[in-house]
């Protein structure tokens, strides 16, 4: 009569499992250092909730008069330190932006603005500010509602509409793949400026 | 000795330890690299010859790299300038670079012909499973060095490519949410219901969740595992010095330890590596060379951080894939770009009749055309730069499913329908297709009013349901055949064995 498992090889097979897992987890985690420096002691257990995080480098600023009326645009570079694995050990990169003034606050009539990072949060690529909406129709399979002036990404195709949300902000897709709206510039609006200071964490650039 | 109470139960599902040591020594025992036992299989099949050609091409890369590495400099500043030294300056430089790049080119050609000559002619059975492994990984090895190979030249397509590559990857730390945890759509209508929420501080956005407590579970399920992964590879979190220095290490690193391991393999057995006559092999080399000199490897523009190219391209062999990107939504795509290899390795265990001849396995006939249609129907796609998003993806879904079903039914019907574990998994795979595309899946006819845009839209109830439900009715109906409904075909095998 064959046997192969009993009851006690079950225990055993259980107990197992995390003294084989804290071994191998401490054997790994030198391996992922190195691989990783940023992440600190025990690596295993501590860098995968620690991304790199970019920080920005100066504040860009722009005169709210140069975006004279509602779907004027500025495209600009927004530079930021990411941390890179070399002996220099950081890289400044530049991340295409766009700000657009909305058209007005029915209540007070300030201008309104979105500032969009121009990285598709789909796969990376730069997407375009396309107010045409003959352009859109014939090169991004969306036709535009009368007056809908949309962002266009040209790799994949998603479209992303300024003046709708999701749950992550203004610019909704409303044709194509993305996963989400894109990454949002933090600003504020100060003394007739448009002040750029950071980006929302998230995807490689 | 009597097995007890649990154990009893899982006892007949757990394989022995010397079945599993017997499965893998029985495997060892017919390993095979470049066809080197199946020399008397050349003379009548001359698709035998092909595993000596992949050993050439990648010996011609390998030879050819090791004499550019001499000139390249692996810097961000002076990546592309050396290159156009060694194309325009160095003495047969064009020509050495050429046929590194068209080696490389051919060992992929090779290697993918090799791949259908094992399905179709089931080089697999008789427990040669791992052979096919094998060839698989070669490739492996072969596409990873031409991605990172293409980022050396550091040039738009290049750059872009890796950029997308290294995308995608971050897309796996949503694997949980959206295939396990039933996606954030039911979360949402779940608080709309009004189901207390374990953690309310958490959106539901930010991975805070009901009943499970998501953002704990994605910490401790998914371990970012995919910006970890971006990050290991990229050696930082942008494409820069970090990235050049890593890919041409592990672009000639994977090379050297594939040969290494090569090399020991035929130290220990004392096999021949070139089973094909030299004068074949210089043929061979020749071709590449002519191409070298006919069509110069192109140079491209300097990368440029800022401007998309359009089209984006990427090598003519992750095209195919590039277009499916723009069909599925990101999730699914990276869940598929996974699917894809693990069902190439899976495929032999699933062929485990002893027929050998292609017509009497339709499943992997079917299978293999299907794949082969769409690489080539997609790869012409996205050269023409033709993608409609939204009117596209159900007949390519149909298409291929359709093909599938056929083989599935062919297959069903030849071993009496003994087939329903793959039955079941085809449907669930096509159910998955169906519930989370992006498009609406009934071909543009006019059903948008009665089937309800609400009810179908992208992430709506309505899709889940199709998915969740469907594939279950799909395992239910299979199991209920498969259990209670024997068919005639395998009474007549049984009558025929027992007499």
């Amino acid at each position: 009569m064959s046997m192969k498992f009993e009851k006690r090889d079950l225990i055993k097979v259980i107990l197992s499992v995390p003294i084989i897992g804290t071994i191998s987890a401490a054997l790994l985690s030198p391996f992922v250092r190195y691989l990783k420096p940023s992440s600190g002691p025990l690596a295993t257990l501590e860098i995968f909730k620690t991304p790199d995080k970019p920080k920005p480098v100066k504040v860009i600023k722009f005169d709210v008069n140069d975006f004279p009326e509602p779907w004027s645009f500025k495209y600009f570079m927004f530079q930021e330190t990411n941390r890179e694995y070399t002996s220099i050990n950081q890289q400044i990169k530049t991340i295409p932006g766009a700000a657009v003034r909305l058209p007005a606050n029915e209540a007070d009539g300030s201008p309104k603005f979105v500032v969009f990072s121009r990285v598709c949060p789909h796969l990376g690529c730069v997407f375009n500010f396309v107010p045409n909406e003959a352009e859109v129709a014939a090169g991004y399979n969306y036709t535009p509602n009368p007056g809908q002036k949309v962002f266009a990404c040209p790799c994949h195709l998603s479209v992303y509409d300024p003046m709708l949300e999701d749950t992550k902000g203004r610019g909704k897709v409303v044709s194509g793949p993305a996963p989400r709206s894109p990454f949002k510039f933090n600003f504020n609006v100060n003394d007739g400026m448009l002040a750029i200071e950071s980006l929302e964490s998230g995807g490689i650039s | 000795m009597s097995v007890t109470g649990i154990g009893s139960n899982i006892a007949q599902y757990i394989p022995s330890l010397d079945t599993v040591k017997k499965f893998f020594l029985d495997r060892f025992k017919n390993i095979d690299f470049f066809d080197e036992t199946f020399v008397d299989k050349q003379r009548e099949n001359v698709w035998y010859k092909l595993g000596a050609l992949q050993w050439l091409t990648w010996m011609v890369t390998v030879a050819t790299g090791a004499l550019l590495v001499g000139f390249y400099i692996p810097t961000a500043e002076q990546a592309y300038d050396s290159i156009i030294r060694i194309q325009e300056h160095v003495p047969f430089g064009a020509l050495i670079r050429g046929m590194h790049k068209y080696g490389a080119d051919a060992f992929i050609i090779v290697g993918t012909l090799k791949m259908y000559r094992m399905f179709i002619c089931a080089d697999y059975k008789g427990n040669r499973e791992f052979n096919l492994w094998i060839c698989f990984f070669l490739m492996l090895l072969g596409f990873y060095s031409g991605l990172s190979g293409y980022l050396l030249i550091w040039n738009q397509r290049a750059f872009w490519a890796t950029k997308v590559f290294a995308t995608f990857p971050g897309y796996m730390d949503q694997f949980g949410i959206n295939l396990a945890f039933l996606g954030e759509t039911v979360v949402n209508q779940l608080i709309k219901i009004g189901v207390p929420t374990s953690l309310p501080a958490i959106p539901v956005s930010e991975g805070g969740g009901i009943l499970l407590d998501m953002k704990l579970l994605n910490q401790y399920i998914n371990f970012n595992i995919g910006m970890t992964t971006q990050q290991i590879l990229l050696g930082g979190s942008a494409i820069g010095q970090a990235t050049i220095t890593r890919f041409y290490s592990m672009h000639m690193a994977l090379s050297t330890i594939g040969l290494i391991v090569v090399e020991l393999y035929f130290y220990s057995n004392k096999k021949k590596r070139f089973n094909v006559p030299w004068t074949e092999g210089f043929l061979v080399i020749l071709m590449i060379a002519a191409a070298a000199t006919i069509f110069p490897a192109e140079m491209g523009a300097r990368a440029n951080p800022s401007v998309t190219p359009l089209p984006i391209l990427s090598d003519w062999y992750f095209l195919a894939l590039y277009q499916m990107y723009k069909y599925i939504e990101p999730v699914l795509a990276t869940f598929v770009t996974v699917l894809i290899p693990v069902t190439v390795l899976s495929l032999p265990f699933f062929d485990t009749g002893k027929e050998t001849a292609i017509t009497k396995r339709p499943l992997i006939m079917a299978i293999s055309i299907m794949g082969f249609i769409n690489f080539i129907v997609f790869s012409v796609l996205i050269i023409l730069n033709i993608a409609n998003i939204n009117t596209d993806p159900p007949y390519w879904i149909a298409g291929s499913t359709g093909i599938v079903a056929i083989g599935v039914y062919f297959s069903c019907k030849m071993r009496g329908f003994n087939y329903w574990k793959l039955t079941s998994m085809f449907f669930l795979f096509l159910f998955l297709y169906l519930s989370r595309i992006h498009t609406v899946p009934y071909f543009g006819l006019p059903l948008d009013g009665v089937l309800g845009e609400s009810f179908l839209a992208d992430g709506s109830w309505g899709r889940l349901w199709i998915f969740y439900g469907g594939s279950f009715l799909a395992l239910v109906a299979t199991w209920y055949y498969e259990k209670f409904i024997e068919t005639p075909q395998l009474l007549v095998k049984k009558e025929g064995t027992a007499a």
